[in-house]
């Protein structure tokens, strides 16, 4: 099936001109379906550790991008744009808007999607989301719940999770 | 034909039909772990089809989705004990060619498709009658 | 070129509203159907641009889209008008696609009860959108209606025919000559007749004699009191349940009667307007019934006083001549046709329906003066 002048414009200009700190690459098989990876904000507990820790631990992580990378896949249905793109994390997060099974609250997902946005700028707002996790409409309850009573704990958490699962694979 | 949803966003689909009870009440399903972000485990019951051997029994059964679902169908197996064709004695498997939807396995068909067809098949004159192990045992 | 589908072609056509976001056709089509037909919208459509609030009009709809989604829209916007509006409220019959309007203000609904008539030929309250609940006010039927699901007379019935032990509240019954209890939970020793302590009861073992005692006197005050309150409670339930049970078989009635016209009019020779009364008698009925049904929820809450007396007058003629009405409306064929029976009909008919507006003006008085409840 032929693919949507819009959807080949905005594939194209991801290629051409990514936008710093996140990647979406259709799948060769399936045009509409995207690897996404969003590197975590720095100064948020998404940025993962420091080159130097990772040094220590083993060699070959040197010339890896020291930052929290997270996976996530998006999906453009037949209605794209006039539905927004459906899109989940694939790398366990500990974040208050995100469920265990990586789905993602954010308005602009759901009734604020308007067809002039486009995926780079619902990437962006999810990387923004990183940075500035929102407890008060929260999908994961419990997170919500840690990130209210003890924000300092949960932030801890967040980092020592990061660490943990948002990994950039070693080549 | 339309773009092809992949299967993790098929499964989540599934997943929130499930969730939202838009289903048929005789059958449900749900996953085996809430937190398994490959969505592999479900879980799924189906409530005895009246006027038969099954009435008011509820049988539990294990579907484990692939990487190629919904390309491929899922493995089916009862957790209780049931006597059916195309259920293998020994372990409560589905056996895949004596159950049509699973035989003529179609991409647009979902683990609710077979939860019903396979109630239908309990309802049918050839099984409705089939003497049946005691209620709630289980395979080990 | 077009933002959202990026086509570039020469002769696209688009169109922007005064916000100056400009799309093409074919997009601005695309989205309007996505909002009205997938997500039910009508009156809160914003331009698709992101963050742009302005709502589009229903001019640019109509010329933006076909004429059969046109008119979905302006379904859509009727129901969001009417829903909107607290003068206007949808009729609950079903298969019933009007609306009736009404002015009443919320804070009236204790001294009105605003019953009005849909064109279909429904009537209902307009306070609540339960079926005509006259005389009683819609708070009141609320808490009846509340009362009567609750598992609160279940409890009430429990406590008026068991006894509780008079410590740790279990339900005990009595299954054995002895008085002397023993509660099975709690231990505790106690005299089933006076429901006083054991211990101070002596030997008098099969025969209390310590009626008196206090002990005794308050567990039986609040058993007996229950007991009051509950057969109270059954006396108003029967009636109000009769005839809800009455106004169940309405339907039954209508169609038995349409048929009894029908055999009227072959056996006697009357003519189809000349066996309409029969019509008139069945509807009556069925009015009367709902009203007196209600009476009896609205009596249950009634405080005594001189206002009672005429209420209670009032309900009785009016149940008096619905019995009677009742019972010549059953009769068979060969006496109806009798036709000094047809006169006493219309008569009991008009009889019926003029006590139960007697009724309700009264109460409706009353209501607006400020009667006294037991709530």
């Amino acid at each position: 099936m032929a693919l949507p002048k819009r959807i080949v414009k905005e594939t194209e200009r991801l290629m051409s001109e990514p936008v710093p700190g996140i990647s979406a690459v259709p799948h060769e098989d399936n045009l509409r379906y995207f690897d996404v990876e969003i590197h975590g904000p720095s100064g948020s507990p998404y940025e993962g550790e420091p080159p130097d820790n990772l040094r220590l631990r083993a060699a070959n992580y040197m010339h890896t991008p020291f930052r929290g990378v997270f996976k996530l896949e998006l999906f453009l249905t037949d209605d794209y744009p006039m539905v927004p793109p459906k899109i989940r994390f694939l790398t366990k997060i500990y974040h208050p808007n995100v469920d265990k099974l990586g789905r993602i609250c954010l308005d602009v997902l759901k009734n604020n999607w308007s067809p002039a946005l486009q995926i780079r700028t619902i990437l962006l707002s999810i990387q923004a989301l990183l940075g500035a996790p929102n407890p008060d409409d929260p999908l994961a309850a419990d997170v919500a719940k840690d990130w209210k009573e003890d924000e300092n704990r949960a932030i801890a958490t967040a980092k020592e999770w990061t660490s943990k699962y948002a990994v950039p694979e070693s080549k | 034909m339309g773009a092809k949803i992949p299967r993790n966003f098929r499964l989540l689909e599934e997943l929130e039909k499930g969730e939202k009870g838009l289903g048929t009440e005789a059958c449900s399903f749900g996953l085996a772990d809430s937190s398994d972000m490959l969505m592999s485990d479900w879980n799924g019951t189906i409530l005895g089809p009246p006027h038969s051997v099954f009435e008011n029994r509820i049988y539990g059964l294990k579907m484990h989705c692939g990487e190629q679902y919904p390309d491929q169908p899922p493995t089916i197996q009862f957790i209780h004990k049931i006597i059916l064709p195309c259920v293998e004695e020994a372990d409560g498997k589905v056996i895949p060619s004596k159950l049509p939807c699973l035989a003529n396995w179609k991409r647009e068909n979902t683990m609710e498709t077979i939860l019903i067809e396979l109630r239908r098949f309990m309802a049918s004159s050839q099984c409705k009658k089939i003497p049946q192990p005691p209620e709630g045992t289980t395979y080990n | 070129m077009c933002d959202i589908c990026c086509d570039d072609d020469e002769g696209l056509q688009s169109f922007a509203m005064k916000c100056g976001h400009r799309y093409c056709v074919n997009c601005y089509r695309h989205y309007l159907t996505q909002k009205i037909r997938e997500e039910g919208e009508a009156a809160r459509i914003q331009c698709p641009a992101e963050g742009c609030s302005r709502i589009i009009d229903a001019r640019s709809l109509d010329l933006l889209v076909t004429p059969e989604l046109s008119g979905r829209y302006q379904e859509l916007l009727n129901r969001t008008y009417v829903e909107d509006k607290d003068t206007l409220k949808w009729c609950p019959a079903p298969d019933c696609e009007n609306a009736v309007e009404c002015g009443i203000k919320k804070k009236e609904l204790d001294k009105v009860v605003p019953t009005v008539a849909c064109a279909c030929g429904y009537r209902f309250c307009f306070g609540c959108i339960l079926s005509d609940h006259q005389p009683a006010p819609c708070e009141l039927v609320k808490r009846w209606l509340k009362k009567c699901a609750d598992d609160s007379e279940t409890a009430n019935w429990i406590s008026a025919n068991t006894k509780e032990c008079p410590k740790c509240n279990s339900t005990i019954e009595k299954n054995g000559g002895c008085n002397h209890m023993t509660c099975r939970k709690c231990k505790h020793e106690f005299c089933w007749m006076c429901m006083g302590l054991w211990s101070e009861h002596g030997t008098s073992w099969y025969n209390c004699n310590r009626f008196e005692e206090k002990s005794g006197t308050d567990a039986r005050d609040a058993q007996a009191k229950s007991r009051v309150s509950l057969e109270r409670y059954l006396h108003y339930y029967n009636r109000y349940a009769n005839h809800e049970q009455s106004a169940r078989l309405d339907k039954d009635m209508y169609t038995k009667t349409e048929k009894k016209m029908v055999q009227l009019q072959s056996a006697s020779g009357m003519s189809w307007i000349e066996v309409q009364y029969l019509n008139s008698a069945s509807q009556a009925l069925q009015t009367c019934r709902q009203t007196l049904k209600w009476t009896y929820a609205f009596a249950f809450y009634l405080a005594r006083n001189n206002l009672t007396e005429i209420f209670e007058d009032n309900q009785k003629d009016l149940e008096l001549a619905v019995e009677n009405l009742s019972e010549m409306f059953e009769k068979p064929i060969a006496e109806l046709a009798d036709s000094k029976l047809k006169v006493d009909i219309m008569d009991k008919t008009s009889y019926c329906n003029k006590r139960r507006l007697i009724l309700l003006q009264d109460t409706a008085e009353n209501l607006a003066n400020g009667m006294s409840f037991k709530l």
